[in-house]
């Protein structure tokens, strides 16, 4: 579960995110809250349903996947590193 | 005041009269929000040039006797998680406070081509999580009715600045409430309608299955317009939907005598403010003899939208946050010496304390081994409630709702109870999960002067009878006329 260190560590770890000792007290306490709300979903009964992950049943409008205007992006003007015509980021090893 | 203060329509019919000029508007606006924005803190960024560029412009045609659109010349306020080309879209996060946007939304190309003017772009919760915009990274907003509450969220900023009398007309986008819940707290009215009405292409997304952009304004007429500007088929929003797109104008003030109006009694349980249970009863009274009937109906699905909201959302938001890496745009950490340090530091101290919450709950939710405990009983329960709604509309035309259990609480209320703070979306969880239009108009003050709402739920893609009932609650009322005392200046 979320809500113990050992857990909570491997799926901050999977979300690539750092977290502050402290903050992860208070995550810990706050997601035990949250899940535990979340476990009424266990007195629904849901053996005959079948799951929607969208709301609509009209299909998706797919388009061909040509590039139409990127000429005009300025990106490069937010990139945080941009050099020799890629995005600059630091070594992958020590 | 003289100008600011009247409904968008109004305003629009005034410049096209030529009674006042686009830049006189902008003038009076500009000069209103330096008074009272300090106070209610509802814009990020202002953009006087290019809206004073473009009042000019839509001055010059109309002087011309050009025949322009409806809402020509109307100032817009712009919830900073909608991309304007050449403007800020923070997001209200750090993590993305110097992004500046290289194309706009779609629902922003169609406000130019129908001559509406973007003043300024204003404050939410980060990305659009949260109720209050307690959690925006630079400042929270304060509800013009009363400083010391909160003006809902996440789209706060846009809700505040239409009450204030900041802006005429503003966009939101809606998740789980977050157009309509700050319109109920701010006295205002906020439509989300139904998914793929409105593109989404521009507009940053927190989860996709569930977003909406949606308008907010002081009237319903004035939603119903804004509706039109907005709605339609986008190719570039593949969720975007062809049905068609009616004149949603027409539908006000027609007849609503034949239609039936079903009321879930699962909301009106102990959670319910007496002040909104006082004001949506006396509603429904309002509303009785006007209509076919009004029963009493049972969601019984209602009871799982919320547990199952806060596994869809935060799981579709972590895998849409994942983008903000630090390495094509956004905020990168000075301090990684390496690749991964910096995907990880970037994260933790660009995003706030919320947003990192909801995507580690969004990573645990779609874990190995928690999967289908979480996340596939969650889209199961969408299915059921999306039954529940289906059943519900064939009796019945609408579905009434508070829009809120509380009118606005006092800022610091929830910030440290999250569990809190997600209560405030009971009422309007379940039209996102459904995919459903669902309106918010004023119906009632609480003791304390505080505005409160009621939600109006349509059959998908019928917004027009949304407005049509919204419309005749709002000839039969005066809520929609009262402004904060701090609007008048």
């Amino acid at each position: 579960m979320a809500t113990d260190p050992y857990h909570l560590d491997r799926i901050i770890q999977l979300a690539h995110l750092s977290i502050e000792d402290d903050q992860k007290t208070r995550y810990i306490s706050q997601l035990g809250d949250i899940l535990d709300y979340i476990n009424i979903l266990n007195k629904a009964d849901l053996a005959s349903v079948e799951p929607s992950a969208y709301a609509l049943t009209e299909s998706p409008s797919l388009r061909k996947d040509e590039i139409s205007s990127a000429s005009n992006l300025s990106f490069i003007d937010n990139a945080p590193v941009w050099e020799a015509g890629s995005f600059k980021v630091p070594k992958i090893l020590e | 005041m003289k100008w600011i203060s009247k409904s968008a329509i109004e305003l629009a019919q005034s410049l096209k009269s030529r009674q006042v000029t686009c830049r006189t508007v902008i003038d009076e606006l500009l000069s209103h929000i330096r008074v009272t924005d300090p106070s209610v803190k509802a814009f990020i960024h202002l953009h006087p040039e290019s809206a004073y560029e473009e009042a000019d412009r839509i001055d010059r045609m109309m002087d011309e006797g050009k025949n322009l659109p409806p809402l020509a010349g109307v100032p817009i306020a712009i919830k900073n998680n909608i991309c304007v080309k050449g403007t800020p879209t923070t997001c209200a996060s750090k993590i993305l406070e110097n992004y500046v946007s290289c194309y706009s939304a779609t629902v922003i190309e169609k406000l130019k081509e129908n001559y509406l003017i973007p003043i300024g772009s204003t404050n939410l919760d980060e990305f659009a999580m949260g109720s209050s915009t307690e959690n925006s990274a630079f400042f929270p907003t304060n509800n013009p009715w009363n400083l010391d509450h909160v003006p809902g969220g996440s789209s706060g900023g846009s809700a505040a600045a239409v009450a204030a009398c900041e802006a005429p007309l503003a966009l939101g986008s809606d998740t789980g409430g977050s157009i309509r819940q700050p319109a109920s707290f701010c006295g205002v009215v906020g439509i989300k309608p139904t998914y793929g009405r409105v593109s989404r292409y521009g507009l940053v997304a927190f989860a996709s299955s569930l977003d909406q952009i949606g308008p907010i304004t002081r009237t319903v007429a004035d939603a119903a317009a804004l509706l039109n500007v907005i709605s339609g088929f986008d190719p570039h929003d593949a969720t975007s939907s062809r049905q068609p797109v009616p004149d949603f104008t027409k539908a006000l003030g027609s007849d609503i005598r034949p239609l039936k109006i079903g009321v879930p009694t699962e909301l009106f349980n102990a959670q319910l403010d007496a002040s909104v249970y006082e004001a949506i009863s006396s509603a429904l009274d309002i509303l009785r003899p006007e209509v076919a009937q009004i029963n009493q109906i049972q969601l019984t699905s209602f009871q799982y939208a919320l547990p199952s909201y806060y596994i869809i959302a935060p799981a579709e938001a972590s895998a849409n946050l994942a983008r903000f890496d630090g390495v094509r745009f956004g905020y990168r950490t000075p301090n990684a010496p390496n690749l991964r340090e910096m995907y990880k530091k970037s994260r933790g101290e660009g995003f706030g304390s919320e947003v990192k919450r909801r995507i580690i709950l969004g990573t645990f939710v779609l874990s190995s081994g928690y999967y289908d405990a979480y996340y596939l009983k969650a889209q199961k329960v969408r299915t059921l409630i999306q039954q529940d709604f289906a059943n519900a509309f064939s009796q019945y035309d609408v579905i009434i709702t508070p829009t809120s259990p509380t009118p606005a609480f006092k800022q610091g209320d929830c910030t440290d109870d999250p569990l809190k703070m997600y209560l405030a979306d009971i009422a309007t969880i379940p039209a996102n999960l459904a995919g459903l239009p669902a309106i918010s108009i004023p119906c009632g003050f609480s003791k304390e002067g505080l505005p409160i709402g009621i939600q109006i739920i349509g059959k998908p893609f019928d917004e027009a009878t949304v407005l049509r009932v919204a419309s005749r609650f709002e000839q039969l009322t005066p809520y929609h006329t009262q402004l904060p005392k701090l609007a008048n200046g």
